[in-house]
This record gives C-alpha cells, sequence and structure tokens, in this order.
C-alpha cells in the first residue's frame, strides 16, 4: 500500500469506501436470496396506523413471504377487528377498513371520511350492501338477517308479492352490486323445487 | 501490517467481483417457462415487441425466457382472440393457455345441441313447464355450459312475467341441469361455474 504513496488519511478513506462497498455486496446477496420465491403481500389498512398480524405475527404493511395460506388480522383499539385469510400465489395487495366503535374512533372516522372508499359504510363497518338494506316498497323487501355480517357471503332474504320476483333481484342489481355474490332466502315458493 | 492490509484489499476486491457478478447473474438469468395451450395455438412475443414472434405454443412447448412481461395471441376465430400475458419473474413459470370459444363459435356449436338440452328440461319439469316457456338459450365457455331463462306465461302481455334461470353442463357428452331454475344464480350455489358465465345467464335476454 505504501508503494501508492497514499498518506495514511486516503489510505483510510480508501480502506472506509471498500467496506462499504462489500457490505453493500453482502445486502444485495442477502436480499437477493431472501425474496427469491417469496410474493409480496401488501395491506392497506384504514386507520393507517392499525396493526397488522399475519398468522399472529406482526408484520408490515408489505411483508415478503413464500406462497401458502395466511391468516391476516388488522386491530386498533377502537375499531373493529378484520381478519382475512389470503393465498398467496403471486404479488398481492388486500384492504382492510376497520369500521369505529368508540366515540373516540367514531370521532376520527367522521373527520377521516374521505380515506375510506366510497362504498365502504364506516359508521357500521358492514359489506357495502347491508349498510343499504333493509329496502323496501309495496311490492318487495330485500332484508338481511342480523347474522349476515359475519356471513360471506352474505344472505339475503326477499319477499314480494306475485308476479314482482325478479323485482328485488333487479333492485339490488341496480344499487351497483352482483347478485350472484350473494346467498338467498325467498319467503316465496319456487314452482321448480 | 503492510501485507496484511494488501490482503484485505484483494480479499475485498474479489467480494466485490463476486457480488458484480452474482447481481449481473442474476439480472440475466434465463428462466424455464413452460407454455401450453389447450385450445389454439399461440404466437409468444415481449409486450414491448408485438411484430417479434420468440415462439409459437400448438400444444406445449418449454422455453427459456429472460424477465419481463410477454404476451400470447391468437387469430383463431373459434376462439376469444383476447391477448393472454404474463410476467416472468425472477422464478420459474408455467402458464396455460384456455380460452373460451368465440360468441360465433358458441352459437354455430349450439344448433345441433339445441333440441337436445329443450327436452332434457322438458323431461326434467313435464309437471310443471306448460306454464312455461323455455328460452332458445345459449352455450359458455367451450361450449360445455348452457344457460337459459325459464318465463312464466302470463294471461295478459301487461302483466309481469317472472323470470327463471338454468343452468346445464355437459360431462361425459351428457347434459345435465346442475340445480332447479332460480330467480339468481348465486356464485355459492353454482360454485363450479364462472361467476362471469352466472352474471351473462342472468342478464340474458328473455323470448
Amino acid at each position: 500500500m505504501d508503494n501508492l504513496h497514499l498518506s495514511r488519511l486516503q489510505k483510510n478513506v480508501i480502506f472506509g469506501v471498500f467496506i462499504f462497498f462489500t457490505l453493500l455486496v453482502f445486502y444485495a446477496i442477502f436480499n437477493i436470496s431472501e425474496t427469491s420465491g417469496k410474493y409480496n403481500l401488501t395491506v392497506t389498512v384504514i386507520p393507517s396506523d392499525a396493526t397488522i398480524t399475519i398468522n399472529g405475527i406482526r408484520s408490515s404493511s408489505v411483508a415478503s413471504l413464500y406462497p401458502g395460506v395466511y391468516s391476516v388480522t388488522v386491530t386498533r383499539d377502537g375499531f373493529t377487528t378484520d381478519t382475512q385469510a389470503v393465498d398467496l400465489s403471486h404479488n398481492l395487495t388486500i384492504s382492510s377498513y376497520l369500521a369505529p366503535v368508540s366515540d373516540v374512533a367514531k370521532k376520527w372516522a367522521q373527520g377521516n371520511a374521505s380515506a375510506y372508499p366510497e362504498d365502504f359504510d364506516y359508521t357500521t363497518g358492514q359489506q357495502p350492501i347491508l349498510a343499504q338494506l333493509p329496502d323496501s316498497n309495496l311490492i318487495y323487501s330485500i332484508s338481511a338477517d342480523s347474522s349476515a355480517t359475519s356471513e360471506n357471503p352474505p344472505r339475503i332474504t326477499i319477499d314480494s308479492l306475485p308476479g314482482y320476483y325478479n323485482a328485488p333481484i333487479d333492485r339490488i342489481r341496480s344499487m351497483g352490486f352482483d347478485p350472484e355474490n350473494y346467498v338467498y332466502t325467498f319467503k316465496f315458493g319456487n314452482p321448480f323445487k | 501490517m503492510k501485507v496484511s492490509k494488501l490482503k484485505i484489499l484483494i480479499y475485498i476486491l474479489i467480494l466485490v467481483g463476486f457480488g458484480y457478478w452474482f447481481s449481473s447473474y442474476e439480472k440475466g438469468l434465463l428462466r424455464t417457462v413452460t407454455l401450453e395451450t389447450k385450445g389454439p395455438s399461440y404466437k409468444i412475443y415481449l409486450s414491448t415487441n408485438k411484430n417479434t414472434v420468440i415462439s409459437t405454443v400448438t400444444n406445449k412447448v418449454t422455453l427459456k425466457l429472460h424477465d419481463g412481461y410477454y404476451c400470447g395471441s391468437t387469430s383463431d376465430s373459434n376462439y376469444d382472440t383476447a391477448t393472454i400475458c404474463f410476467m416472468v419473474y425472477k422464478k420459474d413459470l408455467t402458464v396455460v393457455f384456455n380460452p373460451n370459444y368465440s360468441t360465433k363459435h358458441l352459437a354455430d356449436l349450439l344448433v345441433p345441441e339445441q333440441d337436445i338440452i329443450m327436452n332434457i328440461i322438458k323431461t326434467k319439469y313435464s309437471n310443471i313447464l306448460s306454464g312455461f316457456t323455455v328460452c332458445n338459450g345459449e352455450l359458455y365457455a367451450t361450449g360445455d355450459i348452457y344457460g337459459t331463462a325459464v318465463v312464466q306465461k302470463t294471461a295478459s302481455p301487461r302483466d309481469n312475467a317472472t323470470i327463471y334461470r338454468v343452468v346445464l353442463e355437459k360431462t361425459n357428452n351428457t347434459w345435465t341441469v346442475i340445480k332447479n331454475p332460480e330467480l339468481v344464480l348465486d356464485a355459492t350455489t353454482y360454485s363450479g361455474i364462472p361467476v362471469d358465465v352466472l352474471k351473462s345467464i342472468d342478464i340474458q335476454p328473455t323470448c
């Protein structure tokens, strides 16, 4: 080294730079091997400071995981808890919106209503269609059982006057929902059964 | 001491060189991509360069591809000609092209099946079908799913006719009614049928 006629300071700087790049290389190698064969699971949460756990282990909003089925739970004091089963076979983004339960949380939600998606009723935390039920007129009624909030897909109960049996289905469609996504209890008979 | 520092320097240079080689190797690595088609042949190309066909898949082919975004397209008019794209990234991949038939081809296939299907429906519901009209219906997917509307006859054209929907599936060359006709075909009950097909049947025009 002395043959290069470098001062001690220069030598130390060069040595430090080499050490830095060495660490960088190690980091790159570690990072490549660490993410190989894994997929990113991104969890979008509202409130943004909610706690995310994946299979019971606390996680950041982006987790690099091997393919498989994971249980993702999102919690925050004063809000509902959301648990979703995720089958990870590619990079995936899921959303978890927590509805407020405590008074403080409700105040926060009212002040941050714009943070929630338009079709999410943050006042109840229900699936969007349940927030619009019951819906009825002189001809039909569309309602959901109290247990519907915990069912997926939710069960919807339909009653209608004869001759208007298709009207409630059309109504669900006109609300902007796909009727195929729910299960039904009809309070009138089906001649084919 | 001098020798020691020189050794460390050489050691670090080797490490840096190895790291550089490893990262270059990772970037330039070829992935084994298996492409299979259940229907027509597909031309494979980089999404950014449609004119340069990398390979044509007629049955099953294994290619060595760099990481990137690739697409496959078919010109077989009997099939849905929508382009199917896939991403090769860091690992080997298997892609199966399994397109649905085109609307025209499905309509052509329905012609010889129509009477058979009608007879099955009319036989199964012979006791009540006199009060209903079974529409011609349509075939879906690869011609093995059939859906139609069953419309209740009314005393007056001004009356509302209740519309039921029924789905038949062809297995082992035999058509079978999956479930009794319903007002709506929900994805839970018809778990074996693609939701898009259920939606199409549910909004199929009546006769």
